[in-house]
Order: structure tokens, then C-alpha cells, then sequence
């Protein structure tokens, strides 16, 4: 396997490697002619559905990324979609229907949480995240490091994600502490899949190298 | 199976809701569990379009590696509108969607209750769709073609359909094909049970192994595509002594495709067993 040069790295001023969304770019219009349609009584269901497969999976994720319970995520996309259902009677279409989307699950969540509802099943659910208030270069992939890693090496290793470049370091601990995908860093730090990746693999090999095998093994995780 | 959802207090009013901005510093607060030093909606949202500065870009990108809150808020936001964007890639829905699809469906008429569109809709409506009428010959020549084309491609496609199960059924019913099914049935890199139908036209059985049994037992068992729409069912499939319920099909009948099965035991006392499976076309 060939292993990518240096991750390229942007100067400031430059375009970002990520192709911005144009501003203003509009949602496919089949879409708003199927919320349009559902609002004027027209085959309601069958364009409904065609909101619900569109939206379905985003909607249950938003509550899952939330550390919603699985059923309580089928609950409330249901519910969501119960109020959009009912909400496209008043719907107009001046904003981007799915903006609009986005403010109903919200809401429907905002509600839920309000209503105390995770609260009362607090000794079920897995517990919120705490907020985090570390600086990121002290924070670290302790999942995994941890185990493996402790006192003088850990503050080693926290010095040492600490010097990697700004870009770097933050795929780096969105990957190892949030455990998130390749595309999902991507769109978060506004880079390129491609460079996404080249960045994990640099960052994995300055600390394997300043480290240690031990340590560059424990760093190694999903492509 | 679908279960209906909790109350959850009243239901978002989305008339009024609120802007997104709003929202989004409301929902960063609440998952963040106490107000925290975040950045402003409006910025989140600059960032996302690229209308931030390289100075400022860098800051926002250093809180979000270290804010779950904002960053679960801007992938969000980014999912949403991928959905929704002109050109994207709409995959066929999944399972789980046409599930959830199923358990949502019934509970749609609740909700308006079949009721008539509001005054303004109507209005709006009737704007839309005020245009002259057609002469009558377009009107006759349009039914005549409407009746007759369904009809010739309905004739031609049972024609198809008779030869090929008569050329089925005239064949001797000997070394038909078995498929064996069950839930732990997994290819490695398949998510569903992967099964080859055979080369030849003509029935092939599938033999699905029930989480357990009696033998003479009689299972109800319905099988639904992709989409969730019934393909098959039976309410008395008898359990083999083998243990399996074996199903006679063909390709027509079961062609290549993605499918649930789920399997409901005689007494219908145990919970009804489900899992998906694909069907591969001969190569």
C-alpha cells in the first residue's frame, strides 16, 4: 500500500479544499412540489412518502446522535413526521423545506426533553455527555489510550497531539474521541475526504514515531 | 413492528415554530447540559456555506473538535440538506424506512382525518388547477388510449407468464432446487441472508428454519419486498419433520430483489420471527 505524502495544508485566504454549498442552493424542487402537493390535498400519502424517504434517516439520526434511546428515536421520528404531516397545511414555501424539517425535530426534541422524559429514564438511557471544557489538545482518544497508556506516557502523548498542526490535530481528535466517520470529520472541518484521511495518516505517524509502536498500534482505527 | 409513540406533551406547533438560529443555540445548550461558551447560530450556519473568514474558519473549526453540541448541530444541519438537495442521490428506501413507513401510514388519516384542505388551500388549489377544458374528441381519444394500452401490455405479460409456468409445471417436479433460510444465515460483507436461484426456469423451494418448533405446526408466514408490500402469504405452512417450512415459488413469482420474511408460529403465542434476506439472479 502506498502511503500519501504530506497532507496538503491550506494558507490562509485560500478556498477551502471542500467545495462550499453554494449559498442560497435550493432543495430539489420535486420536494417542495410533493409538500405543496400534500398542503392542497393531492395524493397526499403517496407524496408524504416521498418526504418521509427523503428525511427518514436524517431525522432518526439527529435524534440518535443525540444519545436517544433506539426506541425512543422510532418515537419521536414518528412524532416528527406526525407534525410536519400536520404543519404542511401552514407551510409556506419562502425557506428551504429542509431547514423547515430540521426546526420540527428540533422543536420535537427541545419538547421531549422539556417534558422530563429523558430524565425519568436517566437510570436506563445512557447519560449525556458531559460538556467538555478541555482544551482539545489535552483531550485525548482515552477510549482506546487509555488502557494502554499511563502517567508520564499519557502526558507525553498529550504533548504530543498537542503540537501536531491545528488541522491535524482536530481530525485527529474528532476521529479518536468522537469516534466519527471519514465524511462526517470532512464535512465538519470543511476538507475533502481524501485529505481527511491523509491528515489521520500523518498524525498516526508523528506519534508513532515520537512514541512508540505501542502507542501508533492504539492510534490505528476505521479508514 | 411499529409501536405508537409516546405523547410527548403537545406536539410541535409548526406554524409557529421558531427560526433555525434560535434553534440551534437552544439545541446546543440543551445537549451541551449547560449553557457554554458557543458560537453564535448565525456563525455555524456562515461557516457551513463558507462566508467565514480563514481566522475566524480556524477558531469555529478548533471549537468544534472539542464541542459535541456544535458539531452534532452542524452535521445536522449538513445530513439535512444533503437529503433534500437538488440532484442527490436518492437510494432506493431501505427496510427500516419502509418499516417505519408501514407504522406511520395508519396514523396519517388520524391526523387530518381525511379532512378537506383549509379555505386557502383550496383557494390556492383551485388557482393551480383553473385551466380550459379539453374538446371533446381529445377527452375520447385519451380514455380509449388509457383503456387499451394497459390492456395490451396486461395481454402480453400474462401470455409471458402462462408459458413460463406451463413450461414449469409440464417439467417432473424431481431435483427441484432448495434454498435453505434462516435467521443466522449471513454472507460475510452481506447484511441480509444471500441466496442464489437456480439457473433453470421452474419452482425451486425455499426452506425457512423457524427459531423453533413442532413438527405438523402450522406457521403463517408473509414475505414483503423492498418497498414493504406483501409478495406472499400463507396462514398454514405446515412445519416439516426436518423442521423447515417449505415454500414452492418460482422466479416470476420470486424474482431477484431484497426481501423481509417473517414468520409467525402456529399458537401465535411466540413473537413473530423476521429477518431480510436477498434473492441473486442468476449471473
Amino acid at each position: 500500500m502506498s502511503s500519501p505524502s504530506a497532507p496538503p495544508s491550506r494558507p490562509a485566504g485560500e478556498p477551502p479544499i471542500r467545495p462550499a454549498p453554494a449559498v442560497g442552493a435550493g432543495d430539489d424542487p420535486a420536494l417542495e412540489r410533493a409538500a405543496l402537493a400534500v398542503q392542497a390535498g393531492r395524493d397526499g400519502e403517496l407524496n408524504f412518502r416521498l418526504l418521509f424517504e427523503r428525511f427518514h434517516r436524517p431525522v432518526e439520526r439527529f435524534f440518535a446522535r443525540r444519545g436517544v434511546r433506539p426506541e425512543d428515536c422510532l418515537d419521536l421520528t414518528q412524532e416528527t413526521f406526525l407534525c410536519i404531516y400536520r404543519g404542511l397545511e401552514n407551510y409556506r414555501s419562502e425557506g428551504r423545506l429542509s431547514h423547515w424539517v430540521l426546526r420540527i425535530a428540533a422543536t420535537t426534541y427541545l419538547q421531549w426533553v422539556r417534558a422530563g422524559k429523558a430524565a425519568k429514564r436517566a437510570g436506563q438511557a445512557a447519560p449525556p455527555e458531559e460538556a467538555e471544557t478541555e482544551a482539545p489538545a489535552l483531550r485525548l482518544g482515552s477510549r482506546q489510550l487509555d488502557t494502554l497508556l499511563e502517567g508520564e506516557q499519557r502526558l507525553t502523548l498529550r504533548r504530543a497531539v498537542g503540537e501536531l498542526p491545528d488541522q491535524m490535530r482536530n481530525c485527529l481528535l474528532l476521529r479518536l474521541d468522537r469516534e466519527l466517520s471519514t465524511p462526517e470529520i470532512a464535512t465538519l472541518m470543511r476538507l475533502s475526504p481524501d485529505t481527511v484521511k491523509a491528515h489521520l495518516f500523518q498524525a498516526r505517524r508523528r506519534l508513532k514515531e515520537r512514541l512508540g509502536a505501542a502507542v501508533g498500534q492504539a492510534l490505528e482505527g476505521p479508514a | 413492528m411499529s409501536r405508537r409513540p409516546q405523547t410527548i406533551g403537545e406536539p410541535a406547533a409548526p406554524a409557529s415554530l421558531p427560526a433555525l438560529e434560535p434553534l440551534l443555540g437552544q439545541l446546543a445548550a440543551a445537549d451541551a447540559g449547560a449553557p457554554a461558551d458557543h458560537p453564535d447560530p448565525g456563525r455555524l450556519i456562515a461557516y457551513h456555506e463558507g462566508r467565514l473568514g480563514a481566522a475566524d474558519e480556524r477558531a469555529l473549526q478548533d471549537h468544534l473538535a472539542a464541542c459535541r453540541a456544535c458539531s452534532a448541530a452542524l452535521l445536522d444541519l449538513d445530513a439535512f440538506e444533503s437529503a433534500a438537495a437538488e440532484g442527490a442521490e436518492t437510494a432506493p428506501a431501505d427496510l427500516a424506512t419502509a418499516a417505519a413507513w408501514r407504522g406511520l401510514a395508519p396514523r396519517l388519516d388520524g391526523v387530518r382525518g381525511g379532512e378537506p384542505p383549509s379555505g386557502a388551500a383550496r383557494t390556492r388549489e383551485r388557482r393551480r388547477t383553473a385551466r380550459r377544458p379539453l374538446p371533446p374528441w381529445l377527452r375520447a381519444a385519451a380514455a380509449a388510449l388509457l383503456v387499451a394500452l394497459p390492456l395490451t401490455g396486461l395481454l402480453i405479460h400474462s401470455r409471458r407468464q402462462v408459458g413460463e409456468l406451463h413450461r414449469a409445471l409440464a417439467a417432473p417436479q424431481t431435483g427441484v432446487p432448495i434454498l435453505y433460510l434462516d435467521s443466522t444465515t449471513r454472507d460475510e460483507g452481506f447484511d441480509a441472508a444471500t441466496l442464489d436461484l437456480p439457473q433453470e426456469d421452474g419452482f425451486f423451494l425455499l426452506a425457512v428454519t423457524p427459531a423453533a418448533g413442532v413438527p405438523g405446526e402450522r406457521y403463517r408466514v408473509e414475505i414483503l419486498d423492498q418497498e414493504g408490500r406483501l409478495v406472499w402469504r400463507d396462514d398454514g405452512v405446515p412445519l416439516s419433520d426436518h423442521g423447515t417450512l417449505r415454500l414452492g415459488f418460482t422466479r416470476l413469482s420470486l424474482p431477484p430483489g431484497r426481501y423481509r420474511i417473517e414468520v409467525t408460529g402456529g399458537e401465535a403465542t411466540a413473537p413473530p420471527t423476521a429477518f431480510d434476506f436477498v434473492l441473486r439472479g442468476p449471473a
